[in-house]
């Protein structure tokens, strides 16, 4: 339990490393993946609310650390949707090989993460990109945040359920 | 309901309520200074050197994408820009007449108390945020660089952005492209001043004169005028295109920035004269500023030496000055 806790720490922290360092500078075709929410999303679906909603909250308030924006935007949109994936779990389950499922939830999870983070600007009102502009990155990075989940899912379930056989 | 989603509920709350006061204090403190500034500053700190050290072990994979994704486009450029190499290295030996002119502009601009750079050289070593839609980039210079809050990054073709938080190792730079950052600039050649803002990566800048009077045109070249936080002189962009805002006489101009924000490497945090003398210009890991002057587009030459940015069209009134004096 403490080491899959840890291994998903870990995880987490290398994802948003990754993105910092290397995804966001891969020059991507429209747009980037969010290695971090699709790490957070899927770790949600795998273990549930508990450890979605403070993988959400963790790796958000990390974002807002080291950004630009106003700190807090980020923890409070992924704790929901972290929160929000986790309760989605039974329909994916901790052992079902469909790669779709985790896929779909991926997808709205980014997409909701987006317009909620958006959206603050708007709420906090903090000057923001054009909606369409903003609305064509969410699609862009949901897509691609849909293509990443059978890559990364997969490998950290089996991660998980090899540190942590007993959890449901 | 049992006792274990009760549980989950309030700690979905207290992590809501945070999160929530977290947004409602920084945001009210944002006007001065940040109530957050020293949580943002402990961070930085902590995941700094992460950061560091994490880009010299990862930077080569993402070179070599960025390398690959720029291939088709860059390809030719490279041995066109090492003969300009070449041909800038054979003009540095040989022209004593233009460093003699040069130290004496020096002297000049370095009276005037402006537009004289003390550059801290530094590589970005992430880029953008987490959220997917804001623009920043954290440098590997920080505090014991001499580096702070609000001091103003250039790279070889122009202004890249505002320092808005820094740590003793490194520094997190808000870019001009993001919509909330506005810059205080002016056409090249035109005292008028305008303010520059984005509108997210990967669009254009806009441009927007404060007296109407002012028309820019396609071509026209943005540069910052002089304040606090930016230098004067430091080219930001051209005019592509120009367009009246709708009931209004004021014309706003749409800017192709210089800096390419998705590439950014080799960039210098501008140290203020009054503030030179405590920074440490130069780190060794870095390419030295010669390196910065192969990478400028011709019109606008920056280095740390010369007035740099200063274009032709400003920089021919400047140099006729001494003449006046004499």
């Amino acid at each position: 339990m403490a080491s899959a806790r840890f291994a998903a720490a870990v995880w987490l922290l290398t994802a948003v490393l990754l993105q910092l360092g290397v995804v966001n500078r891969l020059h991507i075709p429209y747009g980037d993946p969010n290695l971090a929410l699709v790490t957070v999303l899927s770790l949600a679906l795998i273990e549930g609310p508990g450890l979605g909603m403070t993988a959400g909250f963790a790796a958000g308030l990390l974002g807002d650390l080291l950004g630009t924006h106003t700190i807090g935007r980020l923890a409070l949109v992924w704790t929901l949707v972290g929160y929000a994936a986790g309760l989605a779990r039974t329909e994916t389950s901790r052992r079902g090989r469909n790669p779709i499922p985790p896929m779909v939830f991926v997808g709205v999870g980014t997409l909701v993460a987006a317009l909620g983070y958006a959206g603050l600007a708007v709420v906090s009102g903090e000057a923001h990109a054009p909606v369409a502009q903003l609305a064509r990155l969410s699609l862009v990075t949901a897509a691609y945040d849909v293509l990443l989940t059978p890559l990364l899912y997969p490998v950290l379930r089996a991660l998980l359920i090899r540190l942590d056989p007993t959890a449901p | 309901m049992n006792r274990d989603s009760q549980r989950l509920r309030l700690a979905l709350v207290v992590l809501l309520l945070i999160s929530f006061t977290l947004i409602t204090l920084d945001y009210r403190s944002s006007k001065g200074g940040g109530a957050f500034g020293g949580l943002r500053h402990a961070a930085t700190t902590v995941f700094g050197p992460i950061q560091r050290g994490f880009s010299s072990v990862v930077s080569p994979i993402g070179t070599f994408f960025s390398d690959l994704a720029h291939a088709g486009r860059d390809g030719g450029k490279v041995r066109s820009l090492q003969k300009q190499v070449e041909d800038l290295q054979a003009q540095l030996r040989g022209n004593a007449d233009a460093t003699r002119d040069r130290a004496e502009l020096e002297g000049l601009v370095a009276l005037s108390g402006k537009n004289q750079y003390t550059l801290v050289p530094a590589r970005a070593v992430a880029l953008g945020d987490l959220s997917g839609f804001d623009n920043a980039a954290t440098l590997n210079v920080g505090s014991r660089d001499g580096v702070k809050v609000d001091m103003a990054v250039i790279n070889g073709r122009g202004l890249v952005g505002r320092v808005v938080a820094v740590a003793p190792l490194t520094s997190t730079v808000a870019l001009i492209d993001d919509p909330n950052v506005r810059v205080g600039s002016r056409l090249q050649g035109n005292t008028e001043v305008g303010i520059t803002f984005g509108h997210g990566a990967g669009s254009e800048l806009t441009f927007s004169p404060q007296d109407p009077s002012v028309r820019p045109k396609t071509g026209d070249v943005i540069e910052t005028y002089g304040t606090t936080t930016y230098a004067p002189d430091i080219p930001i962009g051209v005019v592509t295109s120009v367009g009246a805002t709708s009931g209004k006489t004021t014309v706003t101009a749409q800017v192709k920035p210089y800096v390419d924000f998705t590439a950014l490497n080799v960039v210098g945090v501008i140290i203020p004269q009054e503030r030179a003398a405590d920074a440490q210009p130069t780190l060794a890991p870095q390419p030295t500023v010669t390196v910065t002057v192969t990478q400028t587009v011709p019109a606008t030459p920056l280095d740390t030496t010369t007035p740099t940015g200063t274009p032709p069209a400003t920089g021919a009134p400047r140099t006729s000055t001494p003449s006046t004096k004499r």
